[in-house]
């Protein structure tokens, strides 16, 4: 495997027996490679506790010390980071947590204090977060996402490893897609895979307005546009949806808000779906011309 | 600002330590290494009185010390390889050999104050109201410390091998075989000299104080080299 990470929103895309879960430990410095080498900033983080120092890292099972309270193991890893210790679990709204042994946390409580460790750098080489998005106690994944991509827009490189394509969409700049070992695609995100559908999706309230129907109609006359399909509630009073291929997205999406307000429509939402990661490999094997 | 890490690693070794010795199973290995110590030396008392202060720390440097010492290490070492163990501290920067080190040290101070309550015990039980107590007390229990750390010091270093720290089992084993001789074979056995310190056949023809110093060189150079062995 072979892969080259510059500073900024990086994720990796793929499932655990694809390797993330090893592609985890071998960045963080617990598992040396067998073959190979890793280099951060030019240092092995199997080898140099300097650059651990400056290394986040979230992982799938949290490997916290039982060393008391959450605040005394702020006081003992930022002592040995040379940081403060103020400020860590506050920055993702995990105050309370100060005062409760380690011992007694919860996975999910202990991702979160975790990921406040990670996040916690004053200037952080790298950020290895699995799945940063998902299994975390007490945080909002938005203020997650914000706060690795200010870490990003710091020079930081931050790597979310994730079997989430819509994670994965949401979070990063470049998409790099693991199978079975290996790097099999690397790309800025808009030329990824996980655009691969151009599709923008509108939900309507049928009964309060226009329905489906009636704005499908009035989309599939417009010329930016490409296939137009719709479909019917599926029961009285549940929304209906719309679904429109496009080579651009964004101009899609305005073109459709627009028409919405000229016929009155009730718009419940509008988003852009990210395809699922079968059909990301799918897409990744027909470009390669070769099966799945 | 390397030397600070490199002390605050070791601080933070103590006290990952002491956090883990902390608990029921340390208080398990203390009531049932005094209660063998206590049975022990009441059934030789019982026996003849002659002699039994002898026999009955002959069974705590044979049997308790050895097994206290290996189940301590199992504690503190959290039954991972040394390295490993400490993997949840180095990973944030810290020395793993300083983290390593200070693991040794909680286990190495564990395990002799355990020794020397266990010989004391055995002493106290056999001598009764009889005098020279005191002399006893005090040589035994540097003997017992001293063997406490050889052990520790072995485990440690076999802590490095094999997954989950099962390495401690070669040495643990191979005390029981070749340190009960007196050959070239028992030289480096902990149990070997313990047994010439408490006045039964000496190793190769071994003064006392030849066994000491091979049981204090055998804790400092292990204990270093185990520390060494899982560093950066």
């Amino acid at each position: 495997m072979s892969l080259q990470l510059g500073a900024g929103m990086n994720a990796v895309l793929g499932l655990p027996e694809d390797g993330t879960l090893t592609l985890v430990d071998i960045l963080g410095g617990a598992v040396r490679p067998s073959s190979g080498a890793v280099r951060i900033a030019g240092l092995d983080p199997w080898r140099s506790p300097r650059l651990r120092a400056r290394m986040g890292m979230l992982t799938a099972h949290p490997v916290l010390p039982a060393l008391g309270t959450v605040d005394a193991l702020l006081g003992s890893v930022c002592a040995a980071r040379g940081t403060s210790p103020e400020h860590v679990l506050d920055a993702l709204g995990l105050q309370t947590l100060g005062l409760r042994p380690v011992a007694a946390l919860s996975e999910r409580e202990a991702r979160a204090v975790e990921l406040a460790l990670a996040l916690g750098l004053s200037e952080p080489r790298l950020i290895v977060a699995f799945e940063p998005l998902s299994e975390l106690a007490l945080v909002d994944p938005a203020a997650v996402a914000a706060e690795l991509r200010t870490r990003a827009r710091g020079g930081a490189c931050v790597v979310a490893i994730t079997s989430s394509t819509d994670d994965a969409a949401a979070l990063a700049e470049h998409v790099h897609v693991l199978r079975q070992g290996r790097v099999v695609s690397s790309s800025p995100v808009a030329q990824s895979p996980l655009r691969a559908r151009h599709e923008v999706v509108v939900w309507v309230d049928g009964t309060a307005g226009p329905g489906a129907r009636a704005l499908g109609m009035a989309l599939s006359a417009q010329p930016s546009l490409g296939s137009v399909t719709w479909q019917a509630a599926a029961a009285p009073g549940e929304p209906e949806l719309v679904a429109v291929r496009a080579a651009d997205l964004e101009q899609a999406a305005l073109v459709v808000s627009s028409e919405c307000a000229r016929l009155g429509a009730v718009v419940l939402s509008l988003q852009s779906l990210v395809p699922p990661l079968d059909q990301v490999l799918r897409e990744l094997a027909a470009r390669m011309g070769r099966p799945t | 600002m390397i030397a600070g890490r490199g002390a605050s690693s070791l601080v933070a070794g103590l006290k990952l330590g002491w956090a883990r010795l902390l608990g029921r199973r340390l208080a398990a290995i203390v009531v049932l290494s005094l209660a063998v110590t206590l049975v022990s030396a009441l059934i030789e008392r019982r026996t003849a009185s002659f002699g039994a202060a002898d026999r009955a720390l002959g069974v705590v440097t044979r049997w308790v010390i050895p097994l206290a010492s290996f189940a301590l290490t199992t504690v503190v070492f959290d039954r991972e390889r040394l390295r490993d163990s400490v993997w949840s501290l180095a990973r944030f920067g810290l020395h793993r050999g300083r983290l390593a080190l200070g693991l040794e040290l909680v286990a190495v101070a564990a395990a002799c104050l355990l020794a020397v309550l266990c010989v004391e015990v055995a002493l106290v039980t056999c001598y009764g109201a009889r005098s020279g107590l005191g002399r006893d007390a005090w040589v035994s229990g540097w003997i017992a410390a001293l063997g406490a750390s050889a052990y520790i010091a072995w485990y440690s270093l076999a802590a490095c091998v094999l997954r989950a720290g099962r390495g401690r089992w070669l040495p643990l084993v191979c005390d029981f075989v070749f340190g009960s001789g007196t050959g070239g074979l028992a030289v480096i056995w902990p149990r070997a000299h313990l047994r010439n310190l408490i006045g039964d056949e000496p190793v190769l023809g071994l003064s006392q104080g030849s066994s000491s110093v091979v049981l204090a060189a055998t804790a400092i150079v292990l204990l270093a080299l185990a520390s060494l062995r899982s560093g950066d």
